[in-house]
């Protein structure tokens, strides 16, 4: 079952030139339950919107999305967003920002404190439940933005290039403990990325798209064995089909003459 | 009302245009290139308010309700469009909607104030009815335009928080619901200001025109104070209820934002 993303398209017009601008063009895709997804594609090439037609912060031009074979219902089906600028709210403390879905739910106040002060526990975030966003490290900030989407307990949780302002050595401990809660909580993840190191690392398989209109252009099933090692033969291998796949999509000629 | 109001005459007109060539001569001393804009103000202002004052006196002279509610609902479609043209964000096609809520709340406004408060018989008596509901309007169409100016450039900013309530399942009630309350509240501060310095820091113009014509001040303070009060009510009204239809527009059916970024594809 899973998500089923059928023919989905989506134009904007442009609001200076009245341009009619096709972002993503006819994407087909079954993401089954409990996967962990990854997209690249070349910047600007409209990954972003994806993700955003699926949270339902778009409505598509056309096509469809079933969510266990039915259609999405965004008031009933939860779907997690997490964005590479956390969007933490500012006057929340870490405890706050953590159960606010909860409070949107309605979840009363001590039962909504109680599965923040898990979450807290559980993130490496203790000590820090009274502390306000800025107060927090970058990592820290992402950790908070991740809770508080999954303790709304979504369906599928997308993330729009999480790691993508953090430091290397942040973002590999994230990485790692981003794969940890996934094979814990058993949830679906569709990951934006452009790096491909960190899609390799993190996925079951990875899709690459197209430069805008974006389609769908290949499709890699990563089989490394987990834990994985990010400097085994079989992950260079993947890393190097990969980046071809990319290559072959790039649109700016200075870059393709260089390598 | 008693007493006679000095006539302006012709010659005495032309004298006061001396204040415009003042400002004029200031103007190119400083190099402010501002002459052609006060020569076409000037003009429009001596066009516009005669031509005014030819159509009430038409109108007091026809007294009938019809002509009275032509000039309320001209006056209205007037700010309207200016509201909208004050409005730098061009992607919520709000004329119309807006449109309908000004009429209503004008209309309810008007027609309390000069039929029930002041007792005006009938109630759209042109004398009474055209001048207050003119005041109504320029006074609160700015609160409108500062309000619905704020919302929408406080969603487009805040568009991220907005879209992470969306996500964790809130309703654009809930999402926008500080923006909402902002914006509202940026209306109304201007017409509560004005409360706090009235007679204080300024002679309100109606006052002023009441006593010129010769009205006893404390009949004109009593106008006055209906008619402060009748403007913040209305204004109080009219924003918040154009914040809340032009908010729901800013959503579509399944509750998304549609206000777009500047650019669009990449955020910065």
């Amino acid at each position: 079952m899973g998500l089923e993303i059928i023919g989905l398209c989506k134009s904007f017009k442009d609001q200076k030139t009245s341009d009619i601008v096709e972002v993503l063009d006819d994407v087909h895709y079954h993401v089954h339950g409990g996967r962990f997804v990854s997209i690249v594609g070349p910047s600007g090439c409209g990954k972003t919107t994806l993700l955003r037609v699926i949270a339902g912060l778009e409505e598509p031009s056309s096509g469809n999305l079933l969510l266990e074979g039915r259609k999405i219902s965004y008031d009933v089906d939860r779907i997690g967003l997490v964005f590479q600028e956390y969007a933490l709210f500012p006057w929340r403390t870490t405890l706050e920002n953590i159960e606010l879905g909860l409070e949107i739910m309605e979840v009363p106040k001590e039962e909504r404190r109680a599965a923040a002060m898990d979450y807290i526990r559980s993130f490496g975030l203790k000590g820090f439940e009274n502390r306000y966003p800025h107060e927090l490290s970058g990592g820290m900030q992402q950790r908070v933005a991740i809770a508080r989407t999954l303790i709304t307990d979504p369906r599928v949780v997308l993330m729009d290039e999480p790691f993508g302002s953090l430091d290397s050595q942040t973002r590999n401990n994230l990485q790692s403990f981003l794969l940890a809660l996934w094979q814990k909580q058993k949830v679906t993840i569709i990951f934006v990325t452009h790096n491909v190191d960190e899609a390799v690392f993190l996925s079951d398989e990875v899709l690459v798209f197209s430069k805008r209109p974006a389609r769908l252009t290949n499709r890699f099933d990563i089989t490394a064995p987990r834990p994985r090692d990010r400097t085994s033969t079989e992950c260079n291998r993947m890393r190097k089909m990969i980046l071809d796949a990319l290559e072959a999509e790039r649109s700016d000629p200075l870059l393709t003459e260089k390598s | 009302m008693t007493g006679t109001v000095i006539e302006i005459g012709p010659y005495q007109l032309i004298l006061a245009l001396v204040f415009i060539l003042l400002a004029g001569g200031a103007s190119l001393y400083h190099g402010l290139r501002l002459e052609k804009d006060l020569l076409v103000g000037t003009i429009r202002t001596f066009a516009q308010l005669f031509l005014l004052g030819y159509v009430l006196k038409f109108v007091f002279r026809l007294n009938s309700v019809w002509p009275v509610l032509a000039v309320f609902l001209f006056m209205i479609v007037f700010a309207t469009r200016i509201i909208r043209s004050r409005i730098k964000e061009k992607q919520v096609a709000f004329f119309w909607p807006m449109l309908v809520s000004m009429v209503i709340s004008y209309a309810l406004a008007a027609i309390l104030i000069t039929g029930v408060v002041i007792g005006a018989k009938p109630w759209w008596k042109p004398q009474y009815f055209i001048p207050l509901g003119g005041m109504l309007i320029g006074n609160s169409m700015n609160a409108v335009a500062i309000s619905l100016d704020r919302l929408l450039s406080d969603l487009k900013e805040r568009r991220q928080e907005v879209e992470m309530m969306l996500c964790l399942g809130a309703d654009y009630h809930e999402a926008s619901k500080d923006m909402v309350k902002n914006a509202m509240r940026a209306g109304m501060i201007p017409a509560i200001n004005s409360m706090m310095a009235v007679g204080v820091v300024f002679i309100p113009g109606m006052m002023t025109g009441q006593i010129l014509a010769g009205a006893d001040p404390l009949v004109a303070i009593r106008y006055q104070i209906v008619v402060m009060v009748m403007i913040v009510g209305a204004t109080a009204m009219l924003s918040f209820l154009g914040v809340r239809i032009v908010c729901k527009l800013c959503f579509g059916p399944a509750q998304q934002l549609l206000l777009r970024p500047e650019k669009h594809g990449k955020r910065d």
